[in-house]
């Protein structure tokens, strides 16, 4: 078989992900199928702040075999064993986790009516999993030594990922993807529209039989040669901007790196605190048509308290939506280019990383890509709806009323139909697994998504939960309150107190005794500095 | 507190008192929420033949918390860890497994297409799973004492389908359930038309909140009382039914009790073979159009062999469908008053646990029903859609031409439009995980299910909550799929195909752990030890 050939036009960490796994996932066991090539401004700034991750990044990192250890120290990396969500409720200091891991019960999990028919005074989440305890400990969701505390934890990564991206540009070229530092200006196409080959600034001509936009928001041959529209979707995800700040553990250290995420509803939007070995990542994500960009800065920096005021913050504008297609004749967009949610489930790097090992799968061999490409589609459009709901949930739950964007956030126009069919089931009767199978719920709409002016399937899109199943949707539903009038009808206002699962209250017993504190493992493993405590708890 | 229910269940076959005992078990656990009691006739004989079940099974004895040995003691039970399709695709000796356990590589599973790169010169499941080999030796997925093999291997088991209900109807009566041996004559209905109560023969009459109707193809309730239709799906799967025979061990043993199911194609239709502790029950399913009852008997004993000649024969007749609702107000049909599909992967008694399983996720706590039938509904059409399309495929990827039945089952009107669209896309890609997350491939259909009711018509999506890709491999590659596909992608000269190194150690170890099947038997439940018949084939 002759190598197919793959150019790849942009290199952010979308693209260096690409290459590095579709190298890694085909050309191996002796096979070469696909050549790579890798093509990149050196003029455009890389979008990048310390980002976090969900587990399936170990997927991506397994494939491409890459050790754990060597990729801490590499990234600046840290764990993240939840996301921790302040003030989304009432804006009185209450807080709920959405954690990684949780305990089931079988044959049949009653976990979530137990909690539902309890005097619900313990947050849910902590009922069935010992993660958020270990998370206020600052606990490491490993040992120091050889593991032996029952399952493993499951955990995710913060980490920077512009160092990230340069880790993966080593590892993929030192295996064989070409890399080429240079200015795209001319993208050229065969007679049926598809695309035949890039030229560039330096005078090269890379021809290919398949190309990935991951030029970002540009969407250079996506929208700029094949006109593939981009299907917004900020009607339901108000944020369009965020404004970072990094603090330096030099600067200030709080005396722990939190193994997780935090996000902080704030005035218009909520700021992620993402921990890295040497500084905090900060960005308030909000709405421009509601807040300015000097009372961002103000909140944000008053977020972050008197110590920010001599920090640098920048402003990131993004916008929610997909394109209409992400692959359309022999082009595909990955990343931004593709799609964009914002990042309240850390969702980023994952699309990114769906899309590559989505068309590891659906890999055109031959010149026959339509059936490939209308698969591949329908895929990240089922994926795509399916993280857009779950985050318009977050949202929408709120009792705030502070601000107008709180009060906006609860309008039934800003809640998706598909996620108020579920809402609607739910008040009937609570989740239980096989809501999860696919999302057709009573009142649910059915209509197909618009065309953009591409061919192909335009079916309403299909949540199968690949991504959040029950454990999530009751991990947020019952960290924001949900059912609490139902409760009180269904099972009255007397109810037993709320218990926790046995096997989780044994595990956080014994917790201190296994885990180390996280900056500990972090010091001690992947040398990590040892930095002065600064105050702030 | 929490209001308690009041269920009537009418019928007790197996799929009656999986109800009552999985309902009892599942909803007066912490508390109890629902009444239930069943009434059968005592008139009404039960359809019972030797039954195989799929691993899920495990999950209804476990929530009910039945003891596995007392389980199998009780029910003349024996090890599933596979069904053998024989002579499927040429009826020259071929066969294939499409076993219960299978290894998955991590973190990438490449093994279906590593398998089509190469020659195919060893059957594909023998590449990625000990489990064929294991039937093939007539092992059991136990040990005797402890487990210490590595991961458990998964099973199911046979069993006797008439003394599964008696154990249910024991273990649930003594728990609560009340048990009404009667014959129900009038149906009464609410002015809304939901189901107030029935009256029996002796006089009593039974109200209910909810009815289950588990009188069979009857569907005494729901088609006789509340004239829900009956959709037919016979154009897919054109055997309407079966003629069985039981072959006890006193009168003919082979010498050993396989640990599979047999599926044996013949001339117009195919023959089930079931081991049990004291028989072996078979059952030859085929069209009545295409073959008369007197050829169907005489080819069954042939099948068989001469001492078949004095063993009585049964008729059984189907129809393959489902009720186009299977909840309406406030009766929901289980059993084959809901759906049938033939037994050829072992789902009749899964459907039912499914939807008892099911209703207890949408239990009507609260009284308002509407939208949980909706629901129940939509998973119940999804699945069942989802294993008629699984079955159609075993038949249609056959290369049989020796009778009409064969060249029948393989022309495009009797393909279903959904499995049709998934066997062209994997000719222009192999099966993969991410096919499977739902059934919209290219061409594809997506016309709503008719109907006369209201509800949901939306068309049923495949979300492989059965089947997921490793069943399909084994199915699509046990019928030699992308044989002509595979040579003009990788060429007609590919390196030999290799068995996975985990499989063959497993294969290694296996002699010192696993005993024959009917050994487990003897030792573990006390299974007699018959004697082998003369003249009987060794396995």
């Amino acid at each position: 078989m002759t190598p197919r050939r793959l150019v790849i036009v942009g290199g952010g960490s979308a693209g260096w992900m690409a290459a590095a796994y579709i190298n890694a996932a085909l050309n191996r066991n002796g096979r070469h199928v696909v050549d790579i090539s890798l093509v990149e401004s050196p003029d455009v700034p890389r979008i990048g702040v310390g980002e976090a991750t969900i587990p399936s990044i170990n997927h991506i990192l397994a494939v491409i075999g890459i050790d754990e250890l060597d990729f801490l120290k590499r990234v600046e990396g840290s764990f993240k064993q939840a996301i921790r969500y302040d003030n989304w409720l009432d804006n009185r200091g209450e807080t709920y986790y959405h954690p990684f891991n949780r305990y089931h019960e079988s044959p049949i999990d009653r976990t979530g009516e137990r909690w539902l028919k309890s005097s619900r005074s313990l947050p849910f989440a902590e009922t069935v999993s010992a993660q958020p305890g270990l998370c206020e400990q600052n606990l490491a969701p490993r040992m120091l030594g050889q593991w032996n505390f029952g399952p493993p934890l499951t955990y995710a990564y913060h980490m920077n990922a512009l160092h990230f991206a340069d880790y993966l540009c080593e590892i993929a070229t030192a295996r064989g993807v070409q890399h080429h530092l240079d200015n795209v200006v001319d993208v050229e196409q065969n007679d049926d529209g598809s695309i035949a080959a890039v030229n560039t600034q330096g005078g090269l001509r890379l021809e290919g039989d398949l190309f990935i936009d991951c030029t970002g928001f540009a969407a250079h041959l996506m929208e700029k040669k094949l006109g593939v529209e981009w299907v917004d979707c900020s009607q339901w995800l108000l944020c369009d901007r965020a404004v970072t700040l990094a603090v330096p553990h030099d600067m200030h250290y709080p005396g722990h790196i939190r193994p997780y995420t935090t996000a902080s509803a704030l005035s218009n939007g909520w700021v992620w605190q993402i921990p890295l070995q040497n500084r905090r990542s900060l960005g308030y994500v909000h709405s421009s048509a509601f807040i300015s960009k000097e009372d961002a800065e103000r909140e944000i920096r008053a977020f972050e308290g008197p110590h920010a005021d001599g920090l640098d913050t920048r402003f990131i504008n993004f916008k929610v939506g997909h394109r209409a297609k992400a692959w359309v004749k022999n082009c595909i967009a990955i990343g931004l280019a593709g799609n964009f949610i914002e990042p309240l489930e850390s969702t980023g790097l994952y699309l990114a990383d769906l899309a590559s090992v989505m068309l590891t799968e659906h890999f055109p061999y031959g010149d026959d890509m339509d059936a490939l490409a209308f698969r591949f589609n329908r895929i990240m459009a089922n994926r795509f709806y399916e993280i857009l709901d779950f985050i318009n949930m977050h949202y929408c739950l709120t009792r705030r009323t502070d601000t107008e964007f709180w009060r906006e956030v609860q309008k039934p126009e800003r809640i998706n139909d598909r996620l108020q069919a579920k809402l609607d089931f739910w008040r009937i009767k609570p989740p239980s697994a096989s809501d999860f199978e696919d999302q057709y719920l009573p009142g649910q709409p059915d209509t197909p998504l618009p065309d953009g002016g591409t061919q192909g399937d335009h079916r309403p899109p299909v949540d199968t939960a690949d991504l959040f199943g029950i454990d999530s949707y009751e991990a947020i539903l019952y960290g924001m309150d949900f059912l609490r009038e139902e409760c009180d009808q269904w099972y009255g206002e007397r109810r037993p107190p709320t218990q926790v699962a046995r096997i989780v209250a044994e595990r956080l017993a014994l917790a201190p005794s296994r885990l180390p504190p996280h900056d500990v493992w972090l010091q001690k493993v992947v040398g990590m500095r040892q930095y002065g405590g600064s105050g702030k708890g | 507190m929490t209001n308690v229910t009041r269920v009537l269940v009418v019928g007790g076959g197996s799929a009656g008192w999986m109800a009552a005992a999985y309902l009892n078990a599942a909803l007066n656990r912490d508390e109890k929420t629902a009444d239930i009691a069943l009434i059968e006739s005592p008139d009404v004989p039960r359809i019972g033949v030797g039954e195989a079940t799929i691993p899920n099974i495990n999950h209804i004895l476990r929530v009910i918390g039945i003891d596995e040995e007392d389980f199998m003691r009780r029910v003349d039970g024996t090890f599933k860890q596979s069904i053998r399709y024989v002579n499927w695709l040429e009826g020259r000796g071929d066969f294939y497994h499409h076993p219960f356990s299978r290894y998955r590589p991590s973190p990438i599973d490449t093994t279906g297409r590593d398998w089509l790169m190469s020659d195919r010169s060893i059957p594909f499941t023998e590449t990625v799973t000990a489990q064929t080999a294991f039937c093939e030796l007539g092992l059991s997925p136990k040990m005797v004492g402890q487990w210490d093999f590595g991961t458990p291997l998964s099973y199911a088991f046979h069993m006797n389908a008439l003394k599964f209900a008696d154990y249910l109807c024991e273990v649930s009566t003594a728990r609560g359930v009340t048990h009404h041996l009667d014959h129900v004559v009038d149906v009464h209905t609410h002015e809304d038309g939901a189901i107030d109560a029935v009256s029996t023969k002796s006089g009593q009459r039974l109200e209910a909140d909810l009815f289950i109707d588990c009188t069979g193809f009857a569907a005494l309730l729901m088609e006789k009382t509340l004239g829900v239709d009956w959709v037919d799906c016979s154009q897919w799967l054109l055997c309407d039914r079966a003629i069985t025979m039981a072959v006890p061990y006193e009168h003919h043993y082979r010498g050993y009790v396989r640990p599979f199911t047999t599926a044996t194609a013949l001339s117009n239709g195919w023959v089930w073979e079931i081991p049990l502790q004291d028989k072996r029950s078979l059952g030859y399913v085929h069209s009545s159009s295409l073959l008369e009852k007197e050829d169907a008997e005489r080819e069954i004993r042939r099948f068989e062999g001469a001492h078949a000649e004095s063993l009585d024969t049964r008729f059984i007749y189907f129809k393959v469908g489902y009720r186009e609702k299977a909840w309406v107000k406030n009766c929901i049909a289980i059993g084959l008053a809901g759906n049938f599909i033939e037994p050829l992967e072992s789902t009749g008694l899964y459907l039912s646990d499914l939807a008892t399983v099911i209703l207890t996720e949408h239990f009507p706590h609260h009284g308002d029903m509407e939208a949980l039938a909706f629901r129940f509904n939509r998973v119940m059409v999804n699945r069942f859609y989802e294993i008629l399309d699984f079955i159609n495929m075993h038949y249609c990827l056959t290369r049989r031409t020796d009778t009409e039945f064969w060249r029948e089952v393989q022309k495009s009107e009797r393909i279903n439009d959904r499995l049709q669209a998934k066997l062209d896309f994997w000719r222009v890609k192999p099966p993969s995980p991410s096919d499977f997350e739902d059934q919209f491939v290219p061409g594809q259909p997506n016309r709503p299910l008719e109907s006369r009711l209201s509800g949901d018509h939306r068309a049923p999506i495949d979300t492989a909550g059965l089947w997921g890709y490793e069943s399909y491999e084994a199915i699509l590659y046990g019928m030699d799929f992308l044989r002509e596909e595979c040579d003009a992608w990788f060429g007609t000269d590919r390196p030999k195909t290799r068995v996975l190194p985990r499989v063959i150690q497993k294969l290694q170890m296996a002699p010192q752990k696993l005993v024959r099947h009917e050994e487990w038997l003897h030792q573990v439940l006390g299974m007699p030890r018959y004697t082998v018949a003369a003249g009987a084939r060794r396995h």
